[in-house]
């Protein structure tokens, strides 16, 4: 087992038709600690899955070196880095039946006959594919296969395991069962296991640490909690959350201690945030509060609250959302109870100030 | 107001029906005369080759006439046949080696095919699926040669084989076309469209570039290994002016040469005869004709899928 | 094999190697042949020179575009050819796919395979039947003409109807090729189009002008080209029926390079030939997709 560590990696693509060139993975410093499962989060065309396949020998950087575990691996050969990937589309081997789609890599490798055999019915003993070894792809269900996949990986026994959106071509259902077994099996296996996706449940729920990125660069890395709670920058608050975090125009001005002005509304500011905040007085912020952070100010008979006026209430169930705006900002209010709207759609919101956040307008970092 | 119609009155399930009726009818005679016409036209197609078939049955000497002309042997004879092969022929006269006609159309049928199916394929793999430089100078290099008029290249190519005294040899007849440029092409096409994740779980696999191409890309990639070998057989079967070109002596006839070579019109260096045969021999040519047809036209019937998807190749998308 | 540890080398080598062969058996037999016509067009390369041809420069070219009664005759010629043959080797193959299509399976692949055969037979099988089919003594046309009542030609023979025999002999010819493209781009035309066209009650008449027709137009463009490509450089009739005549009445342009070559071993005017035919094509292809390369994806 190994962690992996990128050092100033940038990796530029050409397109030779249009002669453009992009930047996918740009300057990257980043250490992928041994033996935790790592999740790679970004929106399409952030870069995640180049880093993956820098990983994994598929692209070779322009600048930069990765080492895998203290070997540096930047130019050589996927099979000398001793790693194994999953792939979205899984990329069984159509024409072999399961059984020689798990020996494939192994007798690449010149393992011995009999403990192909051996390794090949412990990894299909383990994922409950037995019955499967004689079967072709072809004849498989999507979940099986996405199995045989995961097995094929792991029958190799590497230091690394890479797995680029494994779940994305399973329904809703099996997706979430899925979820569960490869948390359990990376627990029971402990290998470093760097995992991309570009669906943040399955990143929080999965990631022992979360890496968000965003144009090639790296935007936070974290847990779950520290990126939901914590967000670095606007990207990662909008990204992480649904509905995603509000974020509103707001002002601060100094009026006895920190306050912010929304609107005409003014809030208190934590003691612990004002300091930080010194410098932006009088000046425009953005200020972050996730939609559970909003409550009915008169269902909680709270005096300091926001007029707002309320677009759309949708019933989800367990919950309501409420969709309000406060001038040109659109914001949404999750509440897990009825709420009271006027009869002229207005709504007193209260914002739950120990909750918020601030960001500077400019650089869209998280200030305070 | 009274222009309104009232909906209710208007009787839909009826209008509905005779509309039914009348597209009904107008299909089935537009089916009708899409088979008169389409029938029509396949026996004007497939005539010239059931006209061949029959008349290499018939007995067609000088005395043959316009007045002679049935659409079925009714004295099918097979004296055609052994005119051609000279099966009757005195021992003393040296006879046409039409075994050996047969044997080299199989050979130039066969060994460019092979030779071009393997080297095509691995690179059009190369140009479909691997990163390299010049990748796109040599891409470019291969359709402009494809666009060349063959007779541009024939000329020096016959000369050359005078350099390399090759001429009226097996070298000149086979070697040239052990490699080309259009398989190339249409490899490349038909390899794209693999999954190119399938391609680098292999490398992860830690199979060398040799074994990725023979284990997994030549596998998958078997219909156009079927389509460009069926292509090749009969392309290299009818093939004629190369053969022409570049051989003398009868031994090494090709059936087509063969053939054209009693016909007059060529057939070997310096014979530029015209066409002057006359009906007395036209029995024993069609014979002749039939058995070059025969071979391709079997692999026609058991191939044909792959024939009738290989001409899409390269044509269309996707 | 150091270089072989790189991953990117590594890749790069055995690209190399997967094209080796066919680069280095194109570059001898292909590209080599090639460059040696664009020399020898420029020589006075002949059969009585064999050993020392030298540099002539443009000569051969001026004597090929000076020569009206020879080249420009021949180019005429293969026009005139080209002319018979395209127009009825594209609209035919699309009428028969278009009549093809809405049938079954079973009748599409019989029809399919019906109009194929022919055209896997060679060029001399053809050439000999159809030579037969148009004999002037006993030929099969022949016969029918004269049971419809009319009158025996001479085909071939005449120097007047030798052009247009062979231009027919073309069109009784395999259209196989063309009929399987138009109906697999017939079948790939999405059936909600259609569907979409019915709901905005457009007429069958509309439905082929508006849909059918601009969609196959990236197929018509390919039958087009190819075709007049083919019908430019053939000269199968005139190498084994006609040889060219008779009174010269079918001196397709091939035909006259395939003399100066083979017949006259003129090597250096007969590749001056060759390369003034290749950029005819050249120039023909090019402007036929700028004429009907818009939109040629769908």
């Amino acid at each position: 087992m190994a962690g992996i560590r990128f050092e100033n990696v940038t990796k530029i693509f050409h397109q030779e038709e249009t002669r453009k060139s992009v930047v996918a993975v740009n300057n990257l410093n980043l250490e992928i600690p041994d033996g935790r499962f790592t999740v790679l989060l970004g929106p399409s065309g952030c870069g995640k899955t180049t880093t993956l396949r820098l990983i994994a020998g598929l692209e070779i950087p322009e600048r930069g070196d990765i080492y895998i575990g203290d070997r540096r691996v930047t130019r050589t050969h996927p099979k000398e880095r001793n790693i194994a990937m999953v792939f979205q589309d899984y990329a069984l081997y159509p024409h072999m039946n399961v059984y020689n789609n798990l020996a494939f890599g192994l007798r690449n490798l010149r393992f011995p006959k009999r403990e192909i055999e051996e390794r090949v019915r412990e990894v299909a003993k383990m994922l409950q594919i037995e019955e499967l070894l004689e079967r072709t792809p072809r004849e498989l269900s999507g979940g099986q296969r996405q199995r045989v996949a995961l097995g094929r990986a792991i029958v190799r026994h590497p230091e690394v395991y890479l797995m680029d959106e494994p779940l994305s071509n399973l329904d809703a259902k099996l997706r979430a069962e899925v979820r569960i077994e490869l948390l359990e099996l990376q627990r029971k296996l402990g290998t470093t296991t760097v995992y991309v996706t570009h669906d943040q449940v399955e990143a929080m729920t999965l990631g022992d640490i979360i890496v968000v990125m965003n144009n090639g660069i790296i935007q936070q890395i974290g847990k779950a909690r520290d990126l939901y709670e914590r967000p670095a920058n606007i990207f990662v608050a909008r990204f992480i959350g649904s509905p995603p975090m509000n974020l509103i125009k707001a002002t601060i001005i100094r009026q006895d201690g920190l306050k912010v002005k929304i609107d005409d509304t003014l809030l208190d500011i934590p003691k612990e945030k004002c300091e930080n905040l010194e410098s932006y007085i009088d000046k425009e912020v953005i200020l972050g509060i996730r939609p559970e952070d909003i409550k009915d100010a008169i269902i909680l008979g709270k005096d300091k609250y926001i007029i707002s006026t309320v677009d759309v209430i949708e019933y989800l169930g367990a919950e309501v959302l409420v969709h309000f705006h406060i001038n040109s900002d659109k914001i949404v209010a999750r509440l897990d109870s009825e709420v009271e709207i006027g009869k002229d759609r207005k709504w007193r919101a209260y914002f739950d100030t120990k909750k918020i956040q601030f960001f500077d307008p400019i650089t869209e970092n998280s200030i305070a | 107001m009274d222009k309104k119609i009232n909906i209710r009155s208007i009787d839909w399930e009826k209008i509905q029906t005779e509309k039914f009726i009348r597209t009904k009818r107008l299909r089935n005679i537009f089916t009708i005369t899409a088979y008169i016409i389409l029938t029509t036209w396949a026996i004007v197609s497939l005539l010239p080759m059931y006209w061949m078939f029959v008349c290499s049955f018939k007995h067609i000497g000088v005395s043959f006439s316009i007045e002679d002309i049935e659409f079925y042997p009714s004295n099918p004879t097979n004296e055609n046949y052994i005119n051609f092969l000279q099966l009757d022929a005195p021992p003393w006269i040296s006879k046409r080696p039409v075994g050996r006609w047969f044997l080299n159309s199989l050979l130039i049928a066969l060994l460019p095919t092979i030779s071009n199916l393997i080297f095509d394929s691995m690179a059009g793999y190369a140009l479909a699926k691997m990163r390299f430089p010049m990748k796109q100078a040599i891409f470019w290099a291969i359709v402009m040669t494809m666009m060349i008029p063959e007779i541009v290249i024939l000329i020096p190519l016959y000369r050359m084989m005078f350099d390399f005294k090759w001429y009226n040899t097996y070298w000149a007849l086979l070697f040239p076309g052990f490699a080309g440029v259009g398989g190339i092409f249409l490899f490349k096409q038909s390899i794209e469209s693999l999954p190119t994740s399938i391609i680098e779980a292999a490398r992860v696999d830690a199979a060398s570039e040799p074994k990725i191409f023979f284990k997994i890309v030549l596998p998958l990639s078997k219909p156009i290994l079927s389509v460009m070998g069926v292509f090749g057989f009969i392309g290299g079967w009818n093939s004629y002016f190369w053969p022409y070109l570049v051989t003398e002596s009868n031994k090494l006839y090709t059936i087509q040469v063969g053939l054209t070579s009693l016909m007059g019109a060529g057939g070997g260096a310096g014979v530029t005869g015209t066409l002057t045969f006359g009906i007395d021999e036209y029995g024993q040519m069609l014979a002749g004709a039939s058995m070059a047809a025969i071979p391709v036209i079997i692999i026609f019937f058991l191939l044909q899928k792959y024939i009738i998807q290989g001409i899409t190749i390269g044509a269309l998308k996707g | 094999m150091k270089v072989l540890k790189d991953r990117v080398y590594s890749e790069w080598f055995w690209a190399y190697v997967f094209l080796g062969v066919d680069i280095a058996w194109s570059s001898v037999f292909l590209f080599y042949p090639i460059l040696k016509a664009f020399i020898f067009s420029f020589q006075n390369f002949t059969l009585e020179n064999i050993g020392q041809p030298t540099f002539v420069g443009l000569t051969n070219y001026i004597k090929i575009l000076t020569d009206t009664t020879g080249w420009w005759y021949s180019i005429k010629i293969s026009i005139l050819y080209t002319l018979g043959v395209v127009p009825v080797g594209v609209l035919l193959p699309l009428g028969l796919a278009l009549l093809i299509n809405p049938l079954s399976k079973k009748s599409q692949n019989f029809f399919k395979a019906a109009f194929y055969l022919p055209g896997v037979v060679s060029g001399v099988v053809v050439a000999l039947v159809l030579r037969w089919i148009f004999y002037p003594e006993v030929g099969l046309i022949n016969w029918i003409l004269i049971k419809f009542g009319g009158q025996p030609q001479t085909w071939y023979a005449n120097p007047d109807l030798a052009l247009f025999t062979l231009i027919l002999m073309s069109w009784i010819g395999s259209h196989g090729w063309g009929i399987i493209l138009y109906s697999a781009a017939l079948s790939r035309i999405p059936k909600s189009i259609y569907e979409a066209a019915d709901i905005d009650a457009a007429s069958s008449w509309i439905r082929f002008w508006k849909i059918t027709w601009p969609l196959l137009r990236p197929v018509t463009l390919y039958v087009v080209i190819i075709s007049i490509i083919n019908s430019l450089q053939n000269f199968w009739g005139a190498f084994f029926i006609t040889r060219g005549g008779p009174m010269r009445a079918t001196e397709f342009v091939n035909w006259r390079i395939y003399t100066t070559f083979y017949m006259e071993s003129n090597y250096s005017l007969a590749s001056a030939q060759a390369v003034i035919l290749m950029i005819i094509i050249a120039i023909l292809s090019i402007i036929n997709f700028k004429f009907f390369g818009k939109g040629v994806e769908y």
